[in-house]
């Protein structure tokens, strides 16, 4: 009789519960007859992609955590499967004209996106909407039956970009990874593995520029003071304006160099160039 | 001591009333689970209506049948729709799932998942709008023709289906059966449902013998178990009624060698 270590067959376990959510996101109901594609990736093909989002993150705080988190799995020896699911959306083979996209027919829509087909931020479009639903609902097929496993789990727009990026999932348009595990109570919520990413001076300038409100003061006379400090009132008044920045120009495109430094690393290893 | 009866048959009675309380029991589990489906940033975005009750499924199904019509492009939609109709009609509950930030509230993620490369632009630019704040309201006229008041934030549409996703899941888990229909989606919004939502996928669910969303036969509208009951019951009357037998005084004599 063999004795396992239960925490390290439990992570190695991953790869079974990954290929479960597969299953799932497969058998998934399915209204438009979108063809849904999955893959899983481990280990030395998943690695890079946390990387990858690390780097991405300098000007993004998801995309950041969500490599941080991945990146330090591995660092820990219990790394994360990340299960991925693409599917090509930008082709109604439906013909129910229904106006979801914008267009009176899916035969204009057709028309319009094989000549605009583009990559926005994250991912390729324009999209038939009735597709993308389908998409959204094997996507959660798969979570919750990985979340049925008992595993901490997280559908991530980031992964399925950074794949994508490298080369993976040919033929999509939209890719979202399914990062699973460790196995451990929290990963992707609350995320232990960011503690102290960030002090209080950080915390107060995230909070003023994603909820500016909090600091906005009397508003009747029309330039209403940032309140960024107690004693504010008798303090030299600031105010909140829109405006461009080089510096985060800057720092965007830097991180975007070293990104694509990455990108060509990964794509040479896997032959892809 | 209480008993609580249950059989599928005939619809609507006592019985067939207490069989459909599991079923009314499902819908509103699985409203629960599209409401903690995962969903992009966790915002807010789905409103459910769980819609029941004979005079209710009549209606779902006469407005499918009206729209029927309403794609002459698609020779399967009348097909389809005329089908989904008598589905309804056999279902216990529908419960619609909407999603109310689709058409007027995008993500401003800039994904490209909508429009590619103009990203957020490819709504903003196609709706009416002013203080980064879409006015649906404003040429909704010109839009009246189309089933399904479009462009969409694409995000919002795949967390709609995160959100049914979550809905058939539990139904799966608690064995009763659910399918999203086009025909129901497309009726539930135009009934208004989901009020504040523009784009609605309805999910009819059953806790019967036999599913009523598979294994159909073509010119289903023609040959439905009402149909066929009706048919039945008009052919025994007749039958039983002209085969003249006074049970009173005299009963067939067997057939000579079969003794």
């Amino acid at each position: 009789m063999a004795i396992m270590d239960g925490n390290k067959s439990a992570n190695e376990y991953l790869v079974e519960i990954a290929r479960m959510g597969a299953m799932a996101a497969l058998k998934a109901p399915n209204m438009a007859n979108t063809e849904i594609k999955t893959m899983i990736l481990t280990g030395e093909d998943l690695e890079p992609l946390s990387e990858i989002l690390v780097a991405l993150g300098a000007t993004s705080a998801f995309i950041y955590g969500d490599g941080l988190c991945g990146k330090k799995s591995f660092e820990a020896q219990t790394p994360i499967v990340e299960l991925l699911i693409g599917a090509n959306l930008s082709q109604s083979d439906l013909n129910w004209n229904c106006g979801a996209c914008g267009f009176d027919t899916c035969a204009e829509f057709n028309r319009y996106a094989k000549e605009n087909l583009s990559a926005g931020g994250l991912f390729a479009g324009p999209s038939c909407n009735w597709k993308v639903l389908d998409f959204g609902t094997a996507q959660s097929w798969a979570a919750a039956s990985i979340w049925q496993q008992n595993v901490d789990n997280r559908a991530q727009a980031s992964y399925g970009a950074a794949a994508m990026l490298v080369g993976h999932m040919e033929g999509c348009t939209t890719t979202v990874g399914i990062s699973i595990g460790p196995c451990r109570d929290t990963v992707w919520y609350n995320r232990p593995d960011m503690a102290h990413t960030f002090d209080m001076d950080k915390h107060e300038q995230f909070v003023l520029n994603t909820l500016p409100q909090f600091f906005v003061g009397f508003c009747g006379g029309g330039y209403p003071q940032v309140k960024d400090k107690t004693g504010w009132p008798v303090e030299p008044p600031q105010y909140l304006q829109k405006g461009e920045s080089p510096e985060l120009i800057a720092k965007s495109q830097e991180a975007m160099g070293r990104v694509g430094e990455l990108i060509a690393k990964e794509k040479k290893r896997l032959g892809k160039v | 001591m209480s008993r609580l009866y249950m059989n599928d048959w005939p619809p609507y009675a006592k019985a067939d009333m207490n069989r459909r309380d599991g079923s009314l029991l499902a819908a509103k589990l699985m409203a629960n689970a599209a409401q903690t489906a995962p969903k992009a940033g966790g915002i807010d975005q789905v409103e459910c209506c769980i819609v029941s009750g004979e005079e209710e499924m009549e209606l779902i199904a006469r407005k499918i049948e009206e729209l029927a019509d309403e794609n002459s492009k698609n020779k399967m939609w009348k097909r389809i729709f005329r089908t989904e109709a008598i589905m309804v009609r056999e279902t216990d509950c529908v419960l619609f799932i909407g999603n109310y930030r689709v058409a007027d509230s995008p993500l401003d993620l800039g994904c490209g998942v909508c429009g590619g490369a103009e990203k957020c632009g490819y709504v903003y630019n196609r709706r009416h709008s002013r203080y980064g704040q879409i006015d649906l309201v404003e040429g909704k006229k010109d839009r009246s023709h189309r089933m399904v008041d479009g462009p969409l934030c694409s995000i919002f549409v795949g967390d709609l289906g995160y959100a049914v996703g979550g809905a058939t899941y539990i139904a799966k888990q608690l064995f009763v059966d659910t399918r999203p229909l086009i025909s129901v989606s497309i009726a539930g919004q135009k009934l208004g449902y989901c009020p504040n939502s523009e784009m609605v996928v309805g999910l009819p669910i059953s806790s019967l013998p036999k599913n009523p969303y598979v294994d159909v036969l073509p010119d289903y509208h023609l040959l439905t178990r009402d149909k066929a009951v009706k048919q039945l019951r008009k052919n025994y009357v007749v039958s039983r009624m002209v085969h003249w037998f006074d049970y009173r005084s005299w009963y067939p004599k067997e057939k000579k060698g079969d003794e």
